[in-house]
């Protein structure tokens, strides 16, 4: 398996992680959650919906799709993303559309096993009637990887981390600078941290 | 087009990093007027709260949202657009968004030449100056940044105590502590310039674990944003500008440098005049802008008889290793207070490559950056690598890598950004002394976490191949011949042209170059206003 860095990630999209002159990101992606999907329609929603929910599953602990990932992915590929989209678009077309000649049903409808076998083979680079042209099928899915990731541990601001689930999972309490930092003995371990979703009076962080 | 502010002005300093926030706190202190053109906007406390990883680290929007840059490893390659670097553009620079690990070199740091004698392939030069002259401007300049710490941090620099006391413990060091000390080594706190009490008219930290790579919302952490730009700015001597892109810098008919021409915010021309130019763009942009002011003297690029300008960029080599263990860090929180050992630093041929590297805590704290190190991970292997975060302890290396000539940076002849000028062209591959020794300090590394008990350890790639230690473009040395600057940092051909920043190291050292940058640029300043009450500088 390639090692998917964030450095194989700029390479893949064969993007400049900057900014493709938009409003300013924040504001464009905190406007956007509130709407529905901007990038992907019904289909295309429904398969990367499925895809992260294998990236990262839920087991004990929420996954992708308690955490809304795709939301993340879908106004990412709106903004700072866009140049992603068409690569998004086609790759979408190219797996449920080798899911349904191979298994007569899309990605999203295969059972387990047959969702990770298709995703090994696509990760591996060996997934047998990929069409897609703009990307092979291990860059694909790089980048699908690393936006569910980011979709998964990102700011909830940006659409994704839904509820904190990330942030939950990985023990990371939020940006204690917003709410006026810690102490030494918090530091230390001998007073509790209070995570920003739980602290009173903090407006955006304490929508759920 | 001239500006319409038609003064011309004592000193223009252009880029006001840790070099260039020196310069105009001290040239304005001694009565000057200085006008700063900063490319960046002026961000602050209220920028930074809505920083995240997102746009701070992964996207780059937080700090230089236009940067383009294009990379390639050797001459003759094309070079692909790419982000390499972590700057920071903005008033005070990277240093406004760096882990503020505050480090003085060590005395064979300023002689490597000498010391270790020439390597192939390597274009290795003394500094020409040395640790003693060094060593007044490091007090001032750690006193001026309230560097925190315990005992100065090895024996080579003898006497004294940081004017900040040490930060408290980190709850995961013990674990390093007792690895280092079952090995025979002996660790100490880093010093870092964050205050650990209220000093300098600046609030202590508040120990969110959003440090490095972030600007900070208190200025506990000491940047020129925090202390040179405020003090300047009282003294209503400077002039600051800030979204002023300067694209050349103009030569009168006796070589001197007599404008600035640069881009305002809303992208018209503007020109300013000085008698004195103080060039502080970063190893980067300011090789960058010398090689874009060519004229008929200096068809090379300005002040680059020497064809040197741009050359011999370094970046330190990065090893770095994570392990697991039962204790918690909670390296989520605080300031990079952690602890460091210098034992394994000495350059010693026998290890079969020069020079060295501190070895610090480096231990992951914030999600993205941590997570960006699971490799090619997924499903429930991905959910374990996240769910770990707690237990994972870090550390890195920060060693010394060779000057090689055709390491450089120059105009893309193809890119161009979005005012039409040349994107900056970076040609980089590691020297092989510098693998060797990026190797050893991995093995060190590794066995430093066994002896601290780790469940496991794996080396890792915190930079993803990128860099925020850029170093040597325009480097130091009193033959014109083989150097840029001279033993001043003024160029040794344009009578008005000094250049202040991490460009004129000659070599890397093996610590964070910061300090050295801010000590430097003190040592230069003061070298500066003395010449100019001689009336020595017109």
């Amino acid at each position: 398996m390639e090692n998917a860095t964030r450095r194989d990630f700029v390479k893949t999209l064969g993007i400049c992680l900057v900014a493709v002159g938009i409003p300013r990101p924040l504001t464009a992606l905190a406007a956007a959650r509130a709407h529905g999907p901007v990038s992907f329609d019904a289909t295309e929603w429904r398969c990367v919906e499925a895809i992260c929910a294998d990236i990262i599953p839920a087991d004990q602990d929420p996954g992708a799709t308690e955490g809304n990932c795709t939301n993340f992915i879908d106004k990412a590929l709106s903004a700072e993303d866009s140049l992603a989209l068409p690569l998004y678009r086609d790759a979408l077309a190219a797996i449920d559309g080798l899911c349904l000649k191979a298994h007569g049903r899309v990605f999203a409808d295969l059972a387990a096993p047959d969702r990770a076998h298709v995703l090994n083979e696509m990760a591996q680079g060996t997934l047998a009637g990929w069409t897609e042209t703009l990307a092979r099928p291990q860059d694909f899915f790089a980048t699908v990887r690393f936006h569910t990731l980011l979709g998964f541990i990102s700011d909830p601001k940006y659409g994704g981390n839904d509820n904190y689930v990330g942030w939950k999972l990985m023990g990371f309490p939020g940006p204690m600078h917003e709410v006026g930092g810690v102490s030494p003995e918090q530091m230390l371990g001998q007073k509790p941290v209070v995570p920003i979703w739980e602290v009173p009076g903090h407006a955006e962080h304490n929508k759920h | 087009m001239a500006s319409p502010r038609q003064e011309t002005f004592d000193v223009c300093v252009i880029g006001t990093g840790a070099g260039g926030g020196v310069m105009l706190d001290e040239l304005t202190r001694a009565g000057m007027s200085v006008v700063a053109l900063e490319r960046g906007p002026h961000l602050g406390p209220a920028d930074f709260m809505e920083h995240d990883e997102l746009s701070n680290i992964i996207r780059g929007t937080g700090f230089a949202p236009d940067l383009k840059e294009t990379l390639r490893g050797a001459e003759g390659e094309t070079a692909v657009p790419q982000r390499h670097t972590l700057l920071g553009q903005c008033v005070g620079g990277s240093n406004v968004h760096w882990g503020a690990m505050a480090w003085r070199l060590r005395p064979d740091d300023f002689n490597v030449l000498s010391h270790d004698g020439p390597v192939a392939g390597a274009s290795l030069a003394d500094w020409p100056v040395d640790a003693a002259e060094m060593a007044p401007w490091y007090d001032k300049a750690e006193a001026a940044y309230g560097v925190s710490g315990g005992a100065v941090h090895n024996a080579l620099q003898p006497g004294g105590r940081y004017p900040n006391p040490p930060h408290p413990p980190r709850s995961g060091s013990h674990v390093f502590e007792q690895g280092v000390r079952k090995l025979g080594y002996t660790p100490f706190q880093i010093p870092l310039a964050v205050n650990s009490r209220a000093y300098g008219g600046r609030a202590t930290c508040t120990n969110s674990g959003m440090c490095v790579m972030f600007g900070c919302p208190v200025h506990a952490k000491a940047s020129p944003l925090s202390v040179g730009v405020p003090r300047a700015q009282a003294t209503g001597r400077l002039d600051l500008r800030p979204q002023s892109l300067v694209h050349e810098l103009v030569v009168d008919e006796a070589g001197r440098i007599k404008a600035a021409r640069y881009l305002d915010a809303k992208g018209q021309q503007n020109e300013v005049r000085a008698r004195q130019f103080v060039l502080a763009g970063g190893s980067l942009g300011s090789a960058h802008l010398l090689l874009m002011s060519r004229s008929g003297r200096f068809a090379n690029g300005l002040a680059n008889g020497s064809d040197l300008v741009g050359r011999n960029l370094m970046q330190h080599v990065l090893p770095a290793v994570y392990y697991r263990h039962e204790a918690v860090t909670r390296g989520w929180l605080g300031p990079l207070a952690g602890q460091a050992i210098d034992d394994l630093h000495d350059s010693d041929v026998a290890r079969g490559f020069v020079r060295g590297a501190v070895i610090t805590e480096s231990y992951p704290s914030t999600p993205v950056v941590y997570a960006s190190s699971a490799g090619a991970l997924w499903g429930t292997a991905l959910k374990d690598y996240l769910r770990q975060f707690p237990h994972v302890h870090g550390l890195i290396a920060i060693g010394e890598d060779l000057p090689v000539q055709g390491n450089r940076v120059d105009l893309d002849p193809v890119h161009r950004d979005q005012h039409g000028l040349p994107v900056w062209r970076i040609t980089h591959a590691y020297h092989p002394n510098d693998l060797k020794l990026r190797d050893y300090y991995e093995q060190k590394m590794t066995a430093i976490a066994a002896a601290a008990g780790a469940e496991r350890s794996w080396p890792v790639d915190m930079t993803q191949g990128s860099s925020g230690h850029l170093m040597g473009t325009c480097r130091m040395g009193n033959n014109p011949e083989t150097s840029v600057l001279d033993r001043w940092c003024r160029s040794h051909e344009v009578e008005n042209l000094w250049v202040v920043d991490g460009s004129c190291f000659p070599t890397s050292g093996g610590y964070n170059p910061t300090l050295t940058i801010v000590a430097n640029a003190y040592r230069v300043a003061d070298h500066f206003v003395r010449e100019a009450r001689r009336l020595n500088l017109r």
